[in-house]
């Protein structure tokens, strides 16, 4: 394991000087990128293995986990799920995967919901940061998510529009924060549908039938056009 | 199939007609002949028991024409009126009184006496030439009625036997040498089911093949993945703070290896079919960060350019169409980037004031390819990959060009608007 490296005690704001686990057994990419990641301003610590990066985590609070898939010790999917899961995690550790193949698991689609982040091998280091600064954009657990007048707090599961205290049954809610959350990207039925339910609906329209009753809500307090549809695919918020 | 078979026998009628015709002809001549004979056998029998040229000539009747001839040459019976039958000791064809006949003769003698001429027999054989006619007639129609019925005939069963072959033909015609399927089922015993399945078997074995070079291909590329992501990626961080040019040389290299080897790993894995992961994104601001790892190239953008779809593989795109600029102009210098935003598209324009190339080989220019021209100018990969990535966007993609005259790339995709809607699902 290696030592603390990198600087400590940076602010947690996406993009700059964020505190990054990585998660590669490729000794010389680990070192390339770590040395990489200090440049652009972020706080580094590497392990070669899962073992490795189960114990940084139970010491260090990271922002986000570059995940290499092949790992000595086990599929670094298994390590993105245990974090997915675990909810201390689930919305503050945001994960970035490093594939050779990018037939993308459609676990990880399903685990950040449309946000499947990979990068496949090779890759240059400025697509890393790139990515790495979109991640933690994203990530944001806990701040609240505006749209013109509309404003989500998922912290305490609240919802405004203007000076209105709007009640969302609980599942709206969860759409519409899950599209806010990632705005600007394509949330598809089945993103939605594991991350209302844990898993696909066979067969079943209720996914389409929240998203009606959402717009219906939102057009009744004048937002309207809000929920964009892309035929076939899914749902985006832009 | 169902021509050279009925050219052939309407070959054989033919030559069966013309067989028939002689040989009917010979015996006819052959009957005549011996009839003729008989005739004269009956005159001279008559005449030895000394009977009267009138009596003879009553006798013969019908188309027997009988003359008694002086060896001088004049007609005794019937009379001087009439010209002579020509004479001629063998039956032979010939004509008389404008009429055909088989005409014959033996030696006039009195009953126990000198020959003082010649008796002469003709017969009337146009009865016989008609009858030929006929024969001839009847072989022709009957000849073009067989023609006929074995020319639909054949046609017809010839054509569904062979049915299936034609359609294996096409489907041969049709594979796509990519993705070889050969799903035409012939379930039949014969010949043509026998080279249905073997063709089958020959397209499997073909995919099959083409799976495993994949495959190993894949795994090949999986290998150089990590090292080239250190090569690029060591390179671009000692360029950063070393002026040295042959570093900076490297480190360009190792650049376009990463996205030459990117590209060809992206057709190799076949990951250019995959559903994209789409976001918003600015084809204009891609353009122009693009662009600006290419010194001299210039970019002219119009709106954001705002589109559904894939930042990573908008970026290949754009690389891709910039590095075959710069190439084929020597230099950034010679290569214009524009981007334009229209309500229900966006287009991206690339030129380079290259040598250009025959529109032949601007029309093949996308095909999949992963040889490198005799030119090379390395279309073959780049381009397959541009179209790949531009047509899984739902959009299109054009290649300009003539010798001489440089080079333009348009790529036009739907814009943002176009591919949102209000409808639920």
């Amino acid at each position: 394991m290696r030592p603390l490296s990198g600087t400590p005690g940076q602010p947690r704001s996406p993009g700059a000087g964020a505190r990054l686990l990585v998660v590669e057994d490729d000794t010389r990419l680990a070192l390339l990128l770590e040395e990489q990641l200090r440049l652009a301003g972020h706080g580094v610590h590497l392990a070669p293995d899962l073992g490795s990066a189960r114990e940084l985590l139970a010491e260090h609070d990271f922002d986000l986990v570059i995940l290499d898939r092949n790992l000595p010790d086990g599929d670094g999917l298994e390590l993105a799920e245990e974090l997915a899961r675990d909810e201390h995690t689930r919305d503050s550790v945001a994960v970035l995967m490093l594939t050779a193949r990018a037939d993308v698991d459609s676990r990880v689609a399903g685990l950040y919901a449309g946000a499947s982040d990979y990068l496949t091998k090779p890759f240059s280091v400025q697509e890393l940061l790139a990515r790495i600064h979109v991640r933690l954009r994203e990530r944001g657990g806990a701040e609240i998510l505006r749209y013109e007048k509309l404003e989500l707090d998922p912290a305490n599961s609240s919802c405004r529009v203007g000076d209105q205290v709007v009640l969302l049954p609980e599942r709206e809610f969860a759409v519409l924060h899950l599209l806010l959350k990632y705005r600007g990207r394509l949330i598809t039925q089945d993103d939605l549908e594991r991350s209302l339910y844990g898993g696909d609906l066979p067969e079943s329209n209720t996914v389409e039938v929240f998203v009606h009753n959402l717009r219906r809500r939102l057009k009744e307090l004048g937002l309207e056009n809000v929920i964009r549809t892309v035929r076939n695919r899914g749902y985006i918020i832009v | 199939m169902g021509i050279l078979l009925t050219v052939s026998l309407v070959v054989a009628l033919l030559a069966v007609a013309i067989m028939a015709d002689a040989l009917f002809e010979r015996q006819q001549l052959a009957e005549l002949q011996a009839l003729l004979d008989r005739e004269l056998d009956r005159v001279e029998r008559l005449l030895a028991e000394g009977g009267v040229g009138e009596q003879l000539l009553d006798e013969a009747v019908g188309k027997l024409s009988l003359q008694f001839v002086t060896a001088a040459g004049a007609v005794v019976i019937p009379g001087p009126d009439e010209p002579p039958i020509p004479l001629q000791v063998e039956p032979t064809m010939t004509t008389y009184a404008e009429r055909p006949v088989l005409v014959g003769s033996t030696p006039w003698r009195l009953a126990g006496g000198p020959v003082i001429g010649t008796v002469r027999l003709a017969y009337d054989v146009e009865d016989a030439l008609q009858t030929r006619a006929n024969l001839r007639s009847a072989l022709l129609v009957a000849g073009l009625a067989i023609a006929a019925i074995t020319l639909t005939v054949s046609l017809l069963l010839v054509g569904r036997e062979l049915r299936p072959l034609a359609r294996l033909a096409q489907r041969a015609d049709e594979l796509d040498p990519i993705e070889p399927v050969m799903d035409l089922e012939v379930a039949r015993d014969d010949e043509v089911g026998r080279v249905a399945s073997a063709l089958h078997r020959a397209v499997e074995a073909i995919r099959l093949r083409k799976v495993e070079e994949r495959e190993a291909l894949a795994a090949v590329a999986h290998e150089l993945a990590a090292p080239l992501t250190v090569v690029a990626g060591q390179l671009e961080a000692l360029a950063q703070r070393d002026d040295d040019p042959r570093l900076h040389a490297a480190h360009e290299a190792a650049r376009e290896l990463l996205h030459t080897s990117r590209d060809l790993l992206t057709l190799a894995r076949g990951e250019l079919n995959l559903p994209v992961d789409l976001e918003v994104v600015s084809l204009a601001g891609i353009a122009q960060r693009v662009a600006a790892e290419y010194q001299g190239v210039a970019v002219q953008t119009v709106g954001a350019a705002q589109v559904l779809g894939s930042e990573i593989r908008l970026a290949q795109v754009v690389r891709n169409l910039i590095r075959n600029a710069v190439q084929a102009a020597g230099s950034g210098e010679g290569v214009v980037v524009r981007v334009d935003t229209l309500p229900a598209n966006v287009t991206l324009d690339v030129l380079d004031d290259g040598p250009g190339m025959e529109p032949e080989v601007a029309r093949r220019a996308f095909e999949r390819n992963f040889t490198t021209r005799p030119d090379g100018r390395g279309h073959g990969l780049g381009l397959a990959v541009v179209k790949s990535i531009v047509e899984a966007h739902g959009g299109a993609v054009e290649l300009r060009s003539e010798a001489g005259e440089g080079a333009r790339v348009v790529v036009t995709l739907p814009s943002l608007d176009a591919s949102l809607s209000n409808d639920d699902a």
